[in-house]
This record gives C-alpha cells, structure tokens and sequence, in this order.
C-alpha cells in the first residue's frame, strides 16, 4: 500500500516536471506571438528600445549587470546570501555602475509574483523562504528557472528568449543612467543560470547597445551559446569543488574537444574565454562563491575573494581605475571583516542550538 | 467515441512495441473505420505542435494555428500515402505479391504512432534528440509491419522500405518538384515563412524590415 501511494507521487511528480518542461517554452514563444495580449510590441533585433528620458547620465566608466541565479523569484527577491555580497560588491567596485534590476528568467522581466499564472503560489513560496532561506519548496522556484535556462540554451528558443532578455537589460540600464550609443563598456555578471543568460542575450545586446559587452560568469552553467561570438570577453570563475558548473560542458556538446569547430571552441582558442580558478569553492552551501565563513589560503573569505577577483578583473580590462580599488577596498576592509566575524559567531550559535537540541533529544529517548 | 479514443492508443502503443498482433490486426482490416488513419493524423499535428516554435516566431494567431497543426496532420498523411505507394510499386516489382496497396498504406500510417508523442520535441534541450528518437522509432515500426505483411521476410521489407525512401527522395528534387512547392507554398500561406527557415533566418528577417510585423492570419 505504502509502496504503491509512493510510487504513484514519484509518477506523477516526473509528469509534473515533464509538463513543467513542456511549457517552460511557451512563456517567452507566447509573448513574441503576442498571445497573452502585451501592450508594448516586442524588440527588433539590432534596435534598442528607448527608454522616458528625465534620468541624468550616469558618470562611471562603466557599468555591471547582475544576472542572479536560478534562485530567483524576480530582481529584488533573490537569495538573502546575494543580497548580501552584493551590498559589499558595490563598495569594493569603484566608479562602476551596477544595475541589479533585471531578472533573467523571464522575457519581459516580470517577477514570479508579478501579475502572472500561479503568482500567489509563488508568493507563498517567497514567504516561506523570508521565514527559512533553505525551505524545501526553494525546489520549485529552482526548477522553474532551470528551464527557462534549457530554453535560453535551446538554439530553437534562444533567439527569442534572449532577444527578450537583452532588451529588459537595455530598458534597465537606461533607467540607471546609461546612454545607448555611448559606447561605454557594459559588463554582464551571472551567477550559476545567469551565466547562460548572459552569453545568451550578449547576441543582441552588442548590436543594441553598439558597446563592447564582457561577460563575468562566477560557476555559471553555460552552453555553446552563439553569443560567444557577440562579446568581447568571457572570464569564467570557478570553484575546483563546484561540480554545477561544470554542467555546461557535459550537457552541450558544442564544448566537446571533439567539436574543435563549434563557436565556443573556436572562441576559446581565440582567448576569448578565460577560465578564472576561484580554488576550493562549491556552488552551494557554505563554501560558495558567496560564503562568508569559509576562506581562502589567503585567509579572505569566499564572498570577498569573489569580488576582488572581479574588481581585478576589471581593473586589467581598464574598467576600474586601479588606485580606486585600492582605496575602496582599504575602506571596506574593516566592515567586511567585522561582518565575516559576525556569520562565523551566528554559524557557530546555530551549531550549538543544533547540538543543544540533539542531546535534549536524545536524553527524552534515553 | 470513447471506443475509438480507446482503439486510437491500444494501435498506438502497441505498435509502438512492435507488436505482431497489433499489425495483423491492420492487414485484417478489424476495429473502427479510421482508427489507423487518425494516427497518422494525430501523429502529424502532434509533431508539428513539437516543432511550433516556428508558427510561434511567425505569430500566427493561435486559431491559425490549430488550423496548422491540422493541416500538417493532412499534408503528413498524405506524404506517407506517398511513400507506401513508393513500397507497394517497389514490393510488385522486386517480390511479386497481391498485396492491396491499402494494406501497404494502413501499415505505413500506423508507423507513425510514435509521432503521437512528436509533442514532446517542445521538451527544451531534450527535444530535438526524442526527434530523432521518434523517427529511427517509426521507421522500424513500418518495417516491422512490412516483416509481418512479408510473412516473416525481413529482408524483402527492408529493401522495399529502403528503396521506396530513395525512390522518395529522388522524386522529391526531380518530378515531384511541382507537388513539393504545392506543399511548401501551403505551409508559408500558413505560417509566413519557408519551411526550412531557422528562427534566426526570421529574425534577420525582421531586423531588416522597416517595421515590425504584424500577426499572420486571422483569429
């Protein structure tokens, strides 16, 4: 009985991932048709869509598009551990503008609890992660922003998808100041899912912004996307203990040594990837690239070493100027290791409280 | 009704296992009038919903759309009434039989049972590999039911199969060029575009127009 009611769940659960699958396409293919009724017509390739002027022209040199995780439930509502980084990122990052409002997983930037089909059930699962930031149903969100990875990837899809998202990064970064036809450097920075996206919308987003676009992937699952071919540079940071990433060259076989034709490969051998060792950082957890209880041999912690080492980055590709980094990592230096020293006091608290609790337990059944 | 939807997915499944059974029953003729020919069908507008990306990329209006799941249903049947003609001629000429042609074209159309799941090609990354899957899938269950037809002669079903592909094929860029661009110019009053078109071709097309399209076709 037992065996038989399981057996029907795990059924009808890989259904509902199937059906999931199925219509993870339709969202971003049903927009470009104009079924779901949009106001506004979607882009033109080659065109950007102009944004209400009214907002000052920003003064950075150059500009950092966050493209969040799978994680994600819109722009604002990512995991507590990106919010975080990012706060000290934009400190360490000088003279840069970081335009963190586009959520790469969907096609027109509406959040999962925007007016959409099944809203309040995402909505609910948001709370639920405010109350516990590793709620089991985080599971859902995940795998829906998985597909709509599969489909940025999908060479049937991606034009679509991607064109979408490239033109939500143009309207964001024009509310933030930028100038399209300035011919500032804009910088896309993804994280795990957001890597693809980024190599996927850099296809229309350099003819759109006619700027030269890099692309900083930190354990970013990437396919032979044809975008490598429409950026001036990939660097690829990676965690020797993240076996996420690493997905990317299992699954597409464009990244095969066997394929030395394929777009990616012809792209790395032109060094226009760079694989970035971040050293023994997973992709989740508390090692990851945002973890700040963990630390390199160099004694910095996960978090920071991530962002210095795209503030290095920057720097060698002239998008930072060198002694600002300098002086804005000497200032932040102090806060950041006060912060690291109070999630290594909260980590070791929880730790006891779980131990605590386990002894308890174990002298009621003794 | 329900008897027909029910006969629809027994012929379905279980040539898709290549059951004997399941083709004797074809050559027999037993069970509803039209069973084998709305697999075909279905197996048609089931692949072509797969394949929807490109009535999506053309915005056709979702009636035109439906509307172009059915015609494909057709214009595939029609394709594979083709290529059982092709058989049937190979198989009098080569193995001399009376087989009806009949027999050869209701075998054929259930070969295309497994394009009764030719939707799950929608499946992002997954979807063009079940394709082919689902191709080289109904390839063998025509020949199946040819080794049946042939009384158990794989050989003879094989080479009439093959032969009858390439007599397709050669036909297709010679004589049959004319019914070809009969077809082809079906599917661009459709959808809007040419039938081999990749999505980027369309969105180079549109890149170059002045102005951004309008849907395709009424409601």
């Amino acid at each position: 009985m037992i065996l038989s009611t399981l057996s029907l769940l795990f059924t009808g659960l890989i259904l509902l991932i199937i059906v999931g699958a199925l219509l993870a396409p339709l969202e971003s293919l049903g927009w470009w048709a104009g079924w779901y009724g949009e106001k506004e017509t979607p882009p033109v390739p080659g065109r950007a869509t102009a944004v209400a002027a009214g907002v000052p022209e920003t003064t950075a040199k150059s500009t950092l598009v966050y493209l969040s995780g799978i994680g994600a439930i819109d722009a604002d509502s990512i995991p507590q551990e990106e919010i975080d980084w990012g706060q000290f990122a934009l400190k360490r990052l000088p003279g840069v503008l970081v335009v963190p409002d586009v959520y790469p997983y969907s096609v027109t930037n509406a959040g999962l609890t925007a007016d959409r089909g099944f809203s309040k059930m995402y909505a609910w699962m948001e709370q639920r992660r405010l109350e516990n930031p590793y709620d089991a149903l985080q599971f859902v969100i995940n795998l829906r922003n998985l597909f709509q990875v599969a489909v940025s990837a999908d060479r049937r899809y991606g034009p679509i998808y991607n064109l979408g998202v490239a033109n939500e990064i143009v309207k964001a970064l024009q509310l933030r100041g930028y100038r399209v036809g300035s011919g500032k450097p804009v910088t896309l920075l993804g994280f795990s899912g957001g890597g693809q996206v980024s190599l996927g919308a850099a296809t229309y987003l350099q003819p759109m912004l006619k700027a030269p676009v890099r692309i900083i992937s930190v354990g970013g699952v990437m396919s032979d996307d044809p975008g490598v071919d429409h950026m001036t540079k990939l660097y690829h940071l990676y965690g020797e203990d993240d076996p996420v990433q690493s997905l990317g060259e299992k699954l597409y076989a464009g990244r095969w040594n066997w394929f030395p034709n394929s777009e990616w490969n012809k792209a790395l051998k032109a060094g226009k990837i760079e694989f970035v060792s971040m050293g023994a950082m997973g992709h989740n957890g508390p090692r990851n690239y945002f973890g700040w209880t963990a630390f390199t041999p160099e004694g910095k912690s996960h978090a920071i070493a991530t962002i210095d080492k795209i503030g290095d980055i920057m720097v060698q590709d002239g998008l930072i100027d060198p002694a600002e980094l300098q002086a804005a990592r000497a200032a932040n230096d102090p806060e950041a290791k006060a912060y690291e020293a109070a999630r290594i006091a909260e980590a070791e608290a929880a730790k006891a409280a779980k131990e605590a609790k386990k002894n308890k337990e174990a002298k009621v059944e003794a | 009704m329900f008897e027909f939807l029910r006969m629809m997915w027994l012929g379905t499944t279980e040539a898709m296992k290549l059951n004997p059974r399941a083709f004797q029953a074809v050559m027999a003729g037993t069970g509803p009038e039209g069973v084998i020919l709305a697999i075909a069908i279905l197996g048609g507008a089931s692949l072509l919903l797969g394949q929807s990306v490109i009535l999506f990329v053309n915005r056709v209006s979702p009636g035109r759309f439906l509307l172009s799941l059915f015609m494909n249903g057709i214009i595939f049947t029609l394709s594979l009434a083709v290529w059982a003609l092709a058989i049937w001629l190979t198989g009098r000429v080569l193995f001399p039989n009376e087989i009806p042609y009949i027999t050869v074209f209701r075998l054929v159309c259930l070969g295309a049972a497994p394009y009764v799941f030719g939707f799950l090609v929608l499946l992002p990354y997954a979807g063009n590999f079940i394709g082919k899957v689902l191709s080289v899938w109904s390839f063998l269950v025509v020949l199946a039911g040819l080794t049946t037809l042939a009384a158990g002669n794989f050989w003879a079903a094989l080479v009439c199969t093959a032969i009858g592909w390439l007599i397709i094929t050669v036909m297709s860029a010679t004589i049959g060029r004319p019914i070809i661009n009969a077809r082809n110019k079906v599917w661009k009053q459709l959808t809007g575009s040419e039938m081999d078109a990749s999505v980027q071709d369309i969105l180079t097309q549109f890149a170059s127009e002045d102005q951004t399209p309008k849907p395709k076709g009424g409601a």
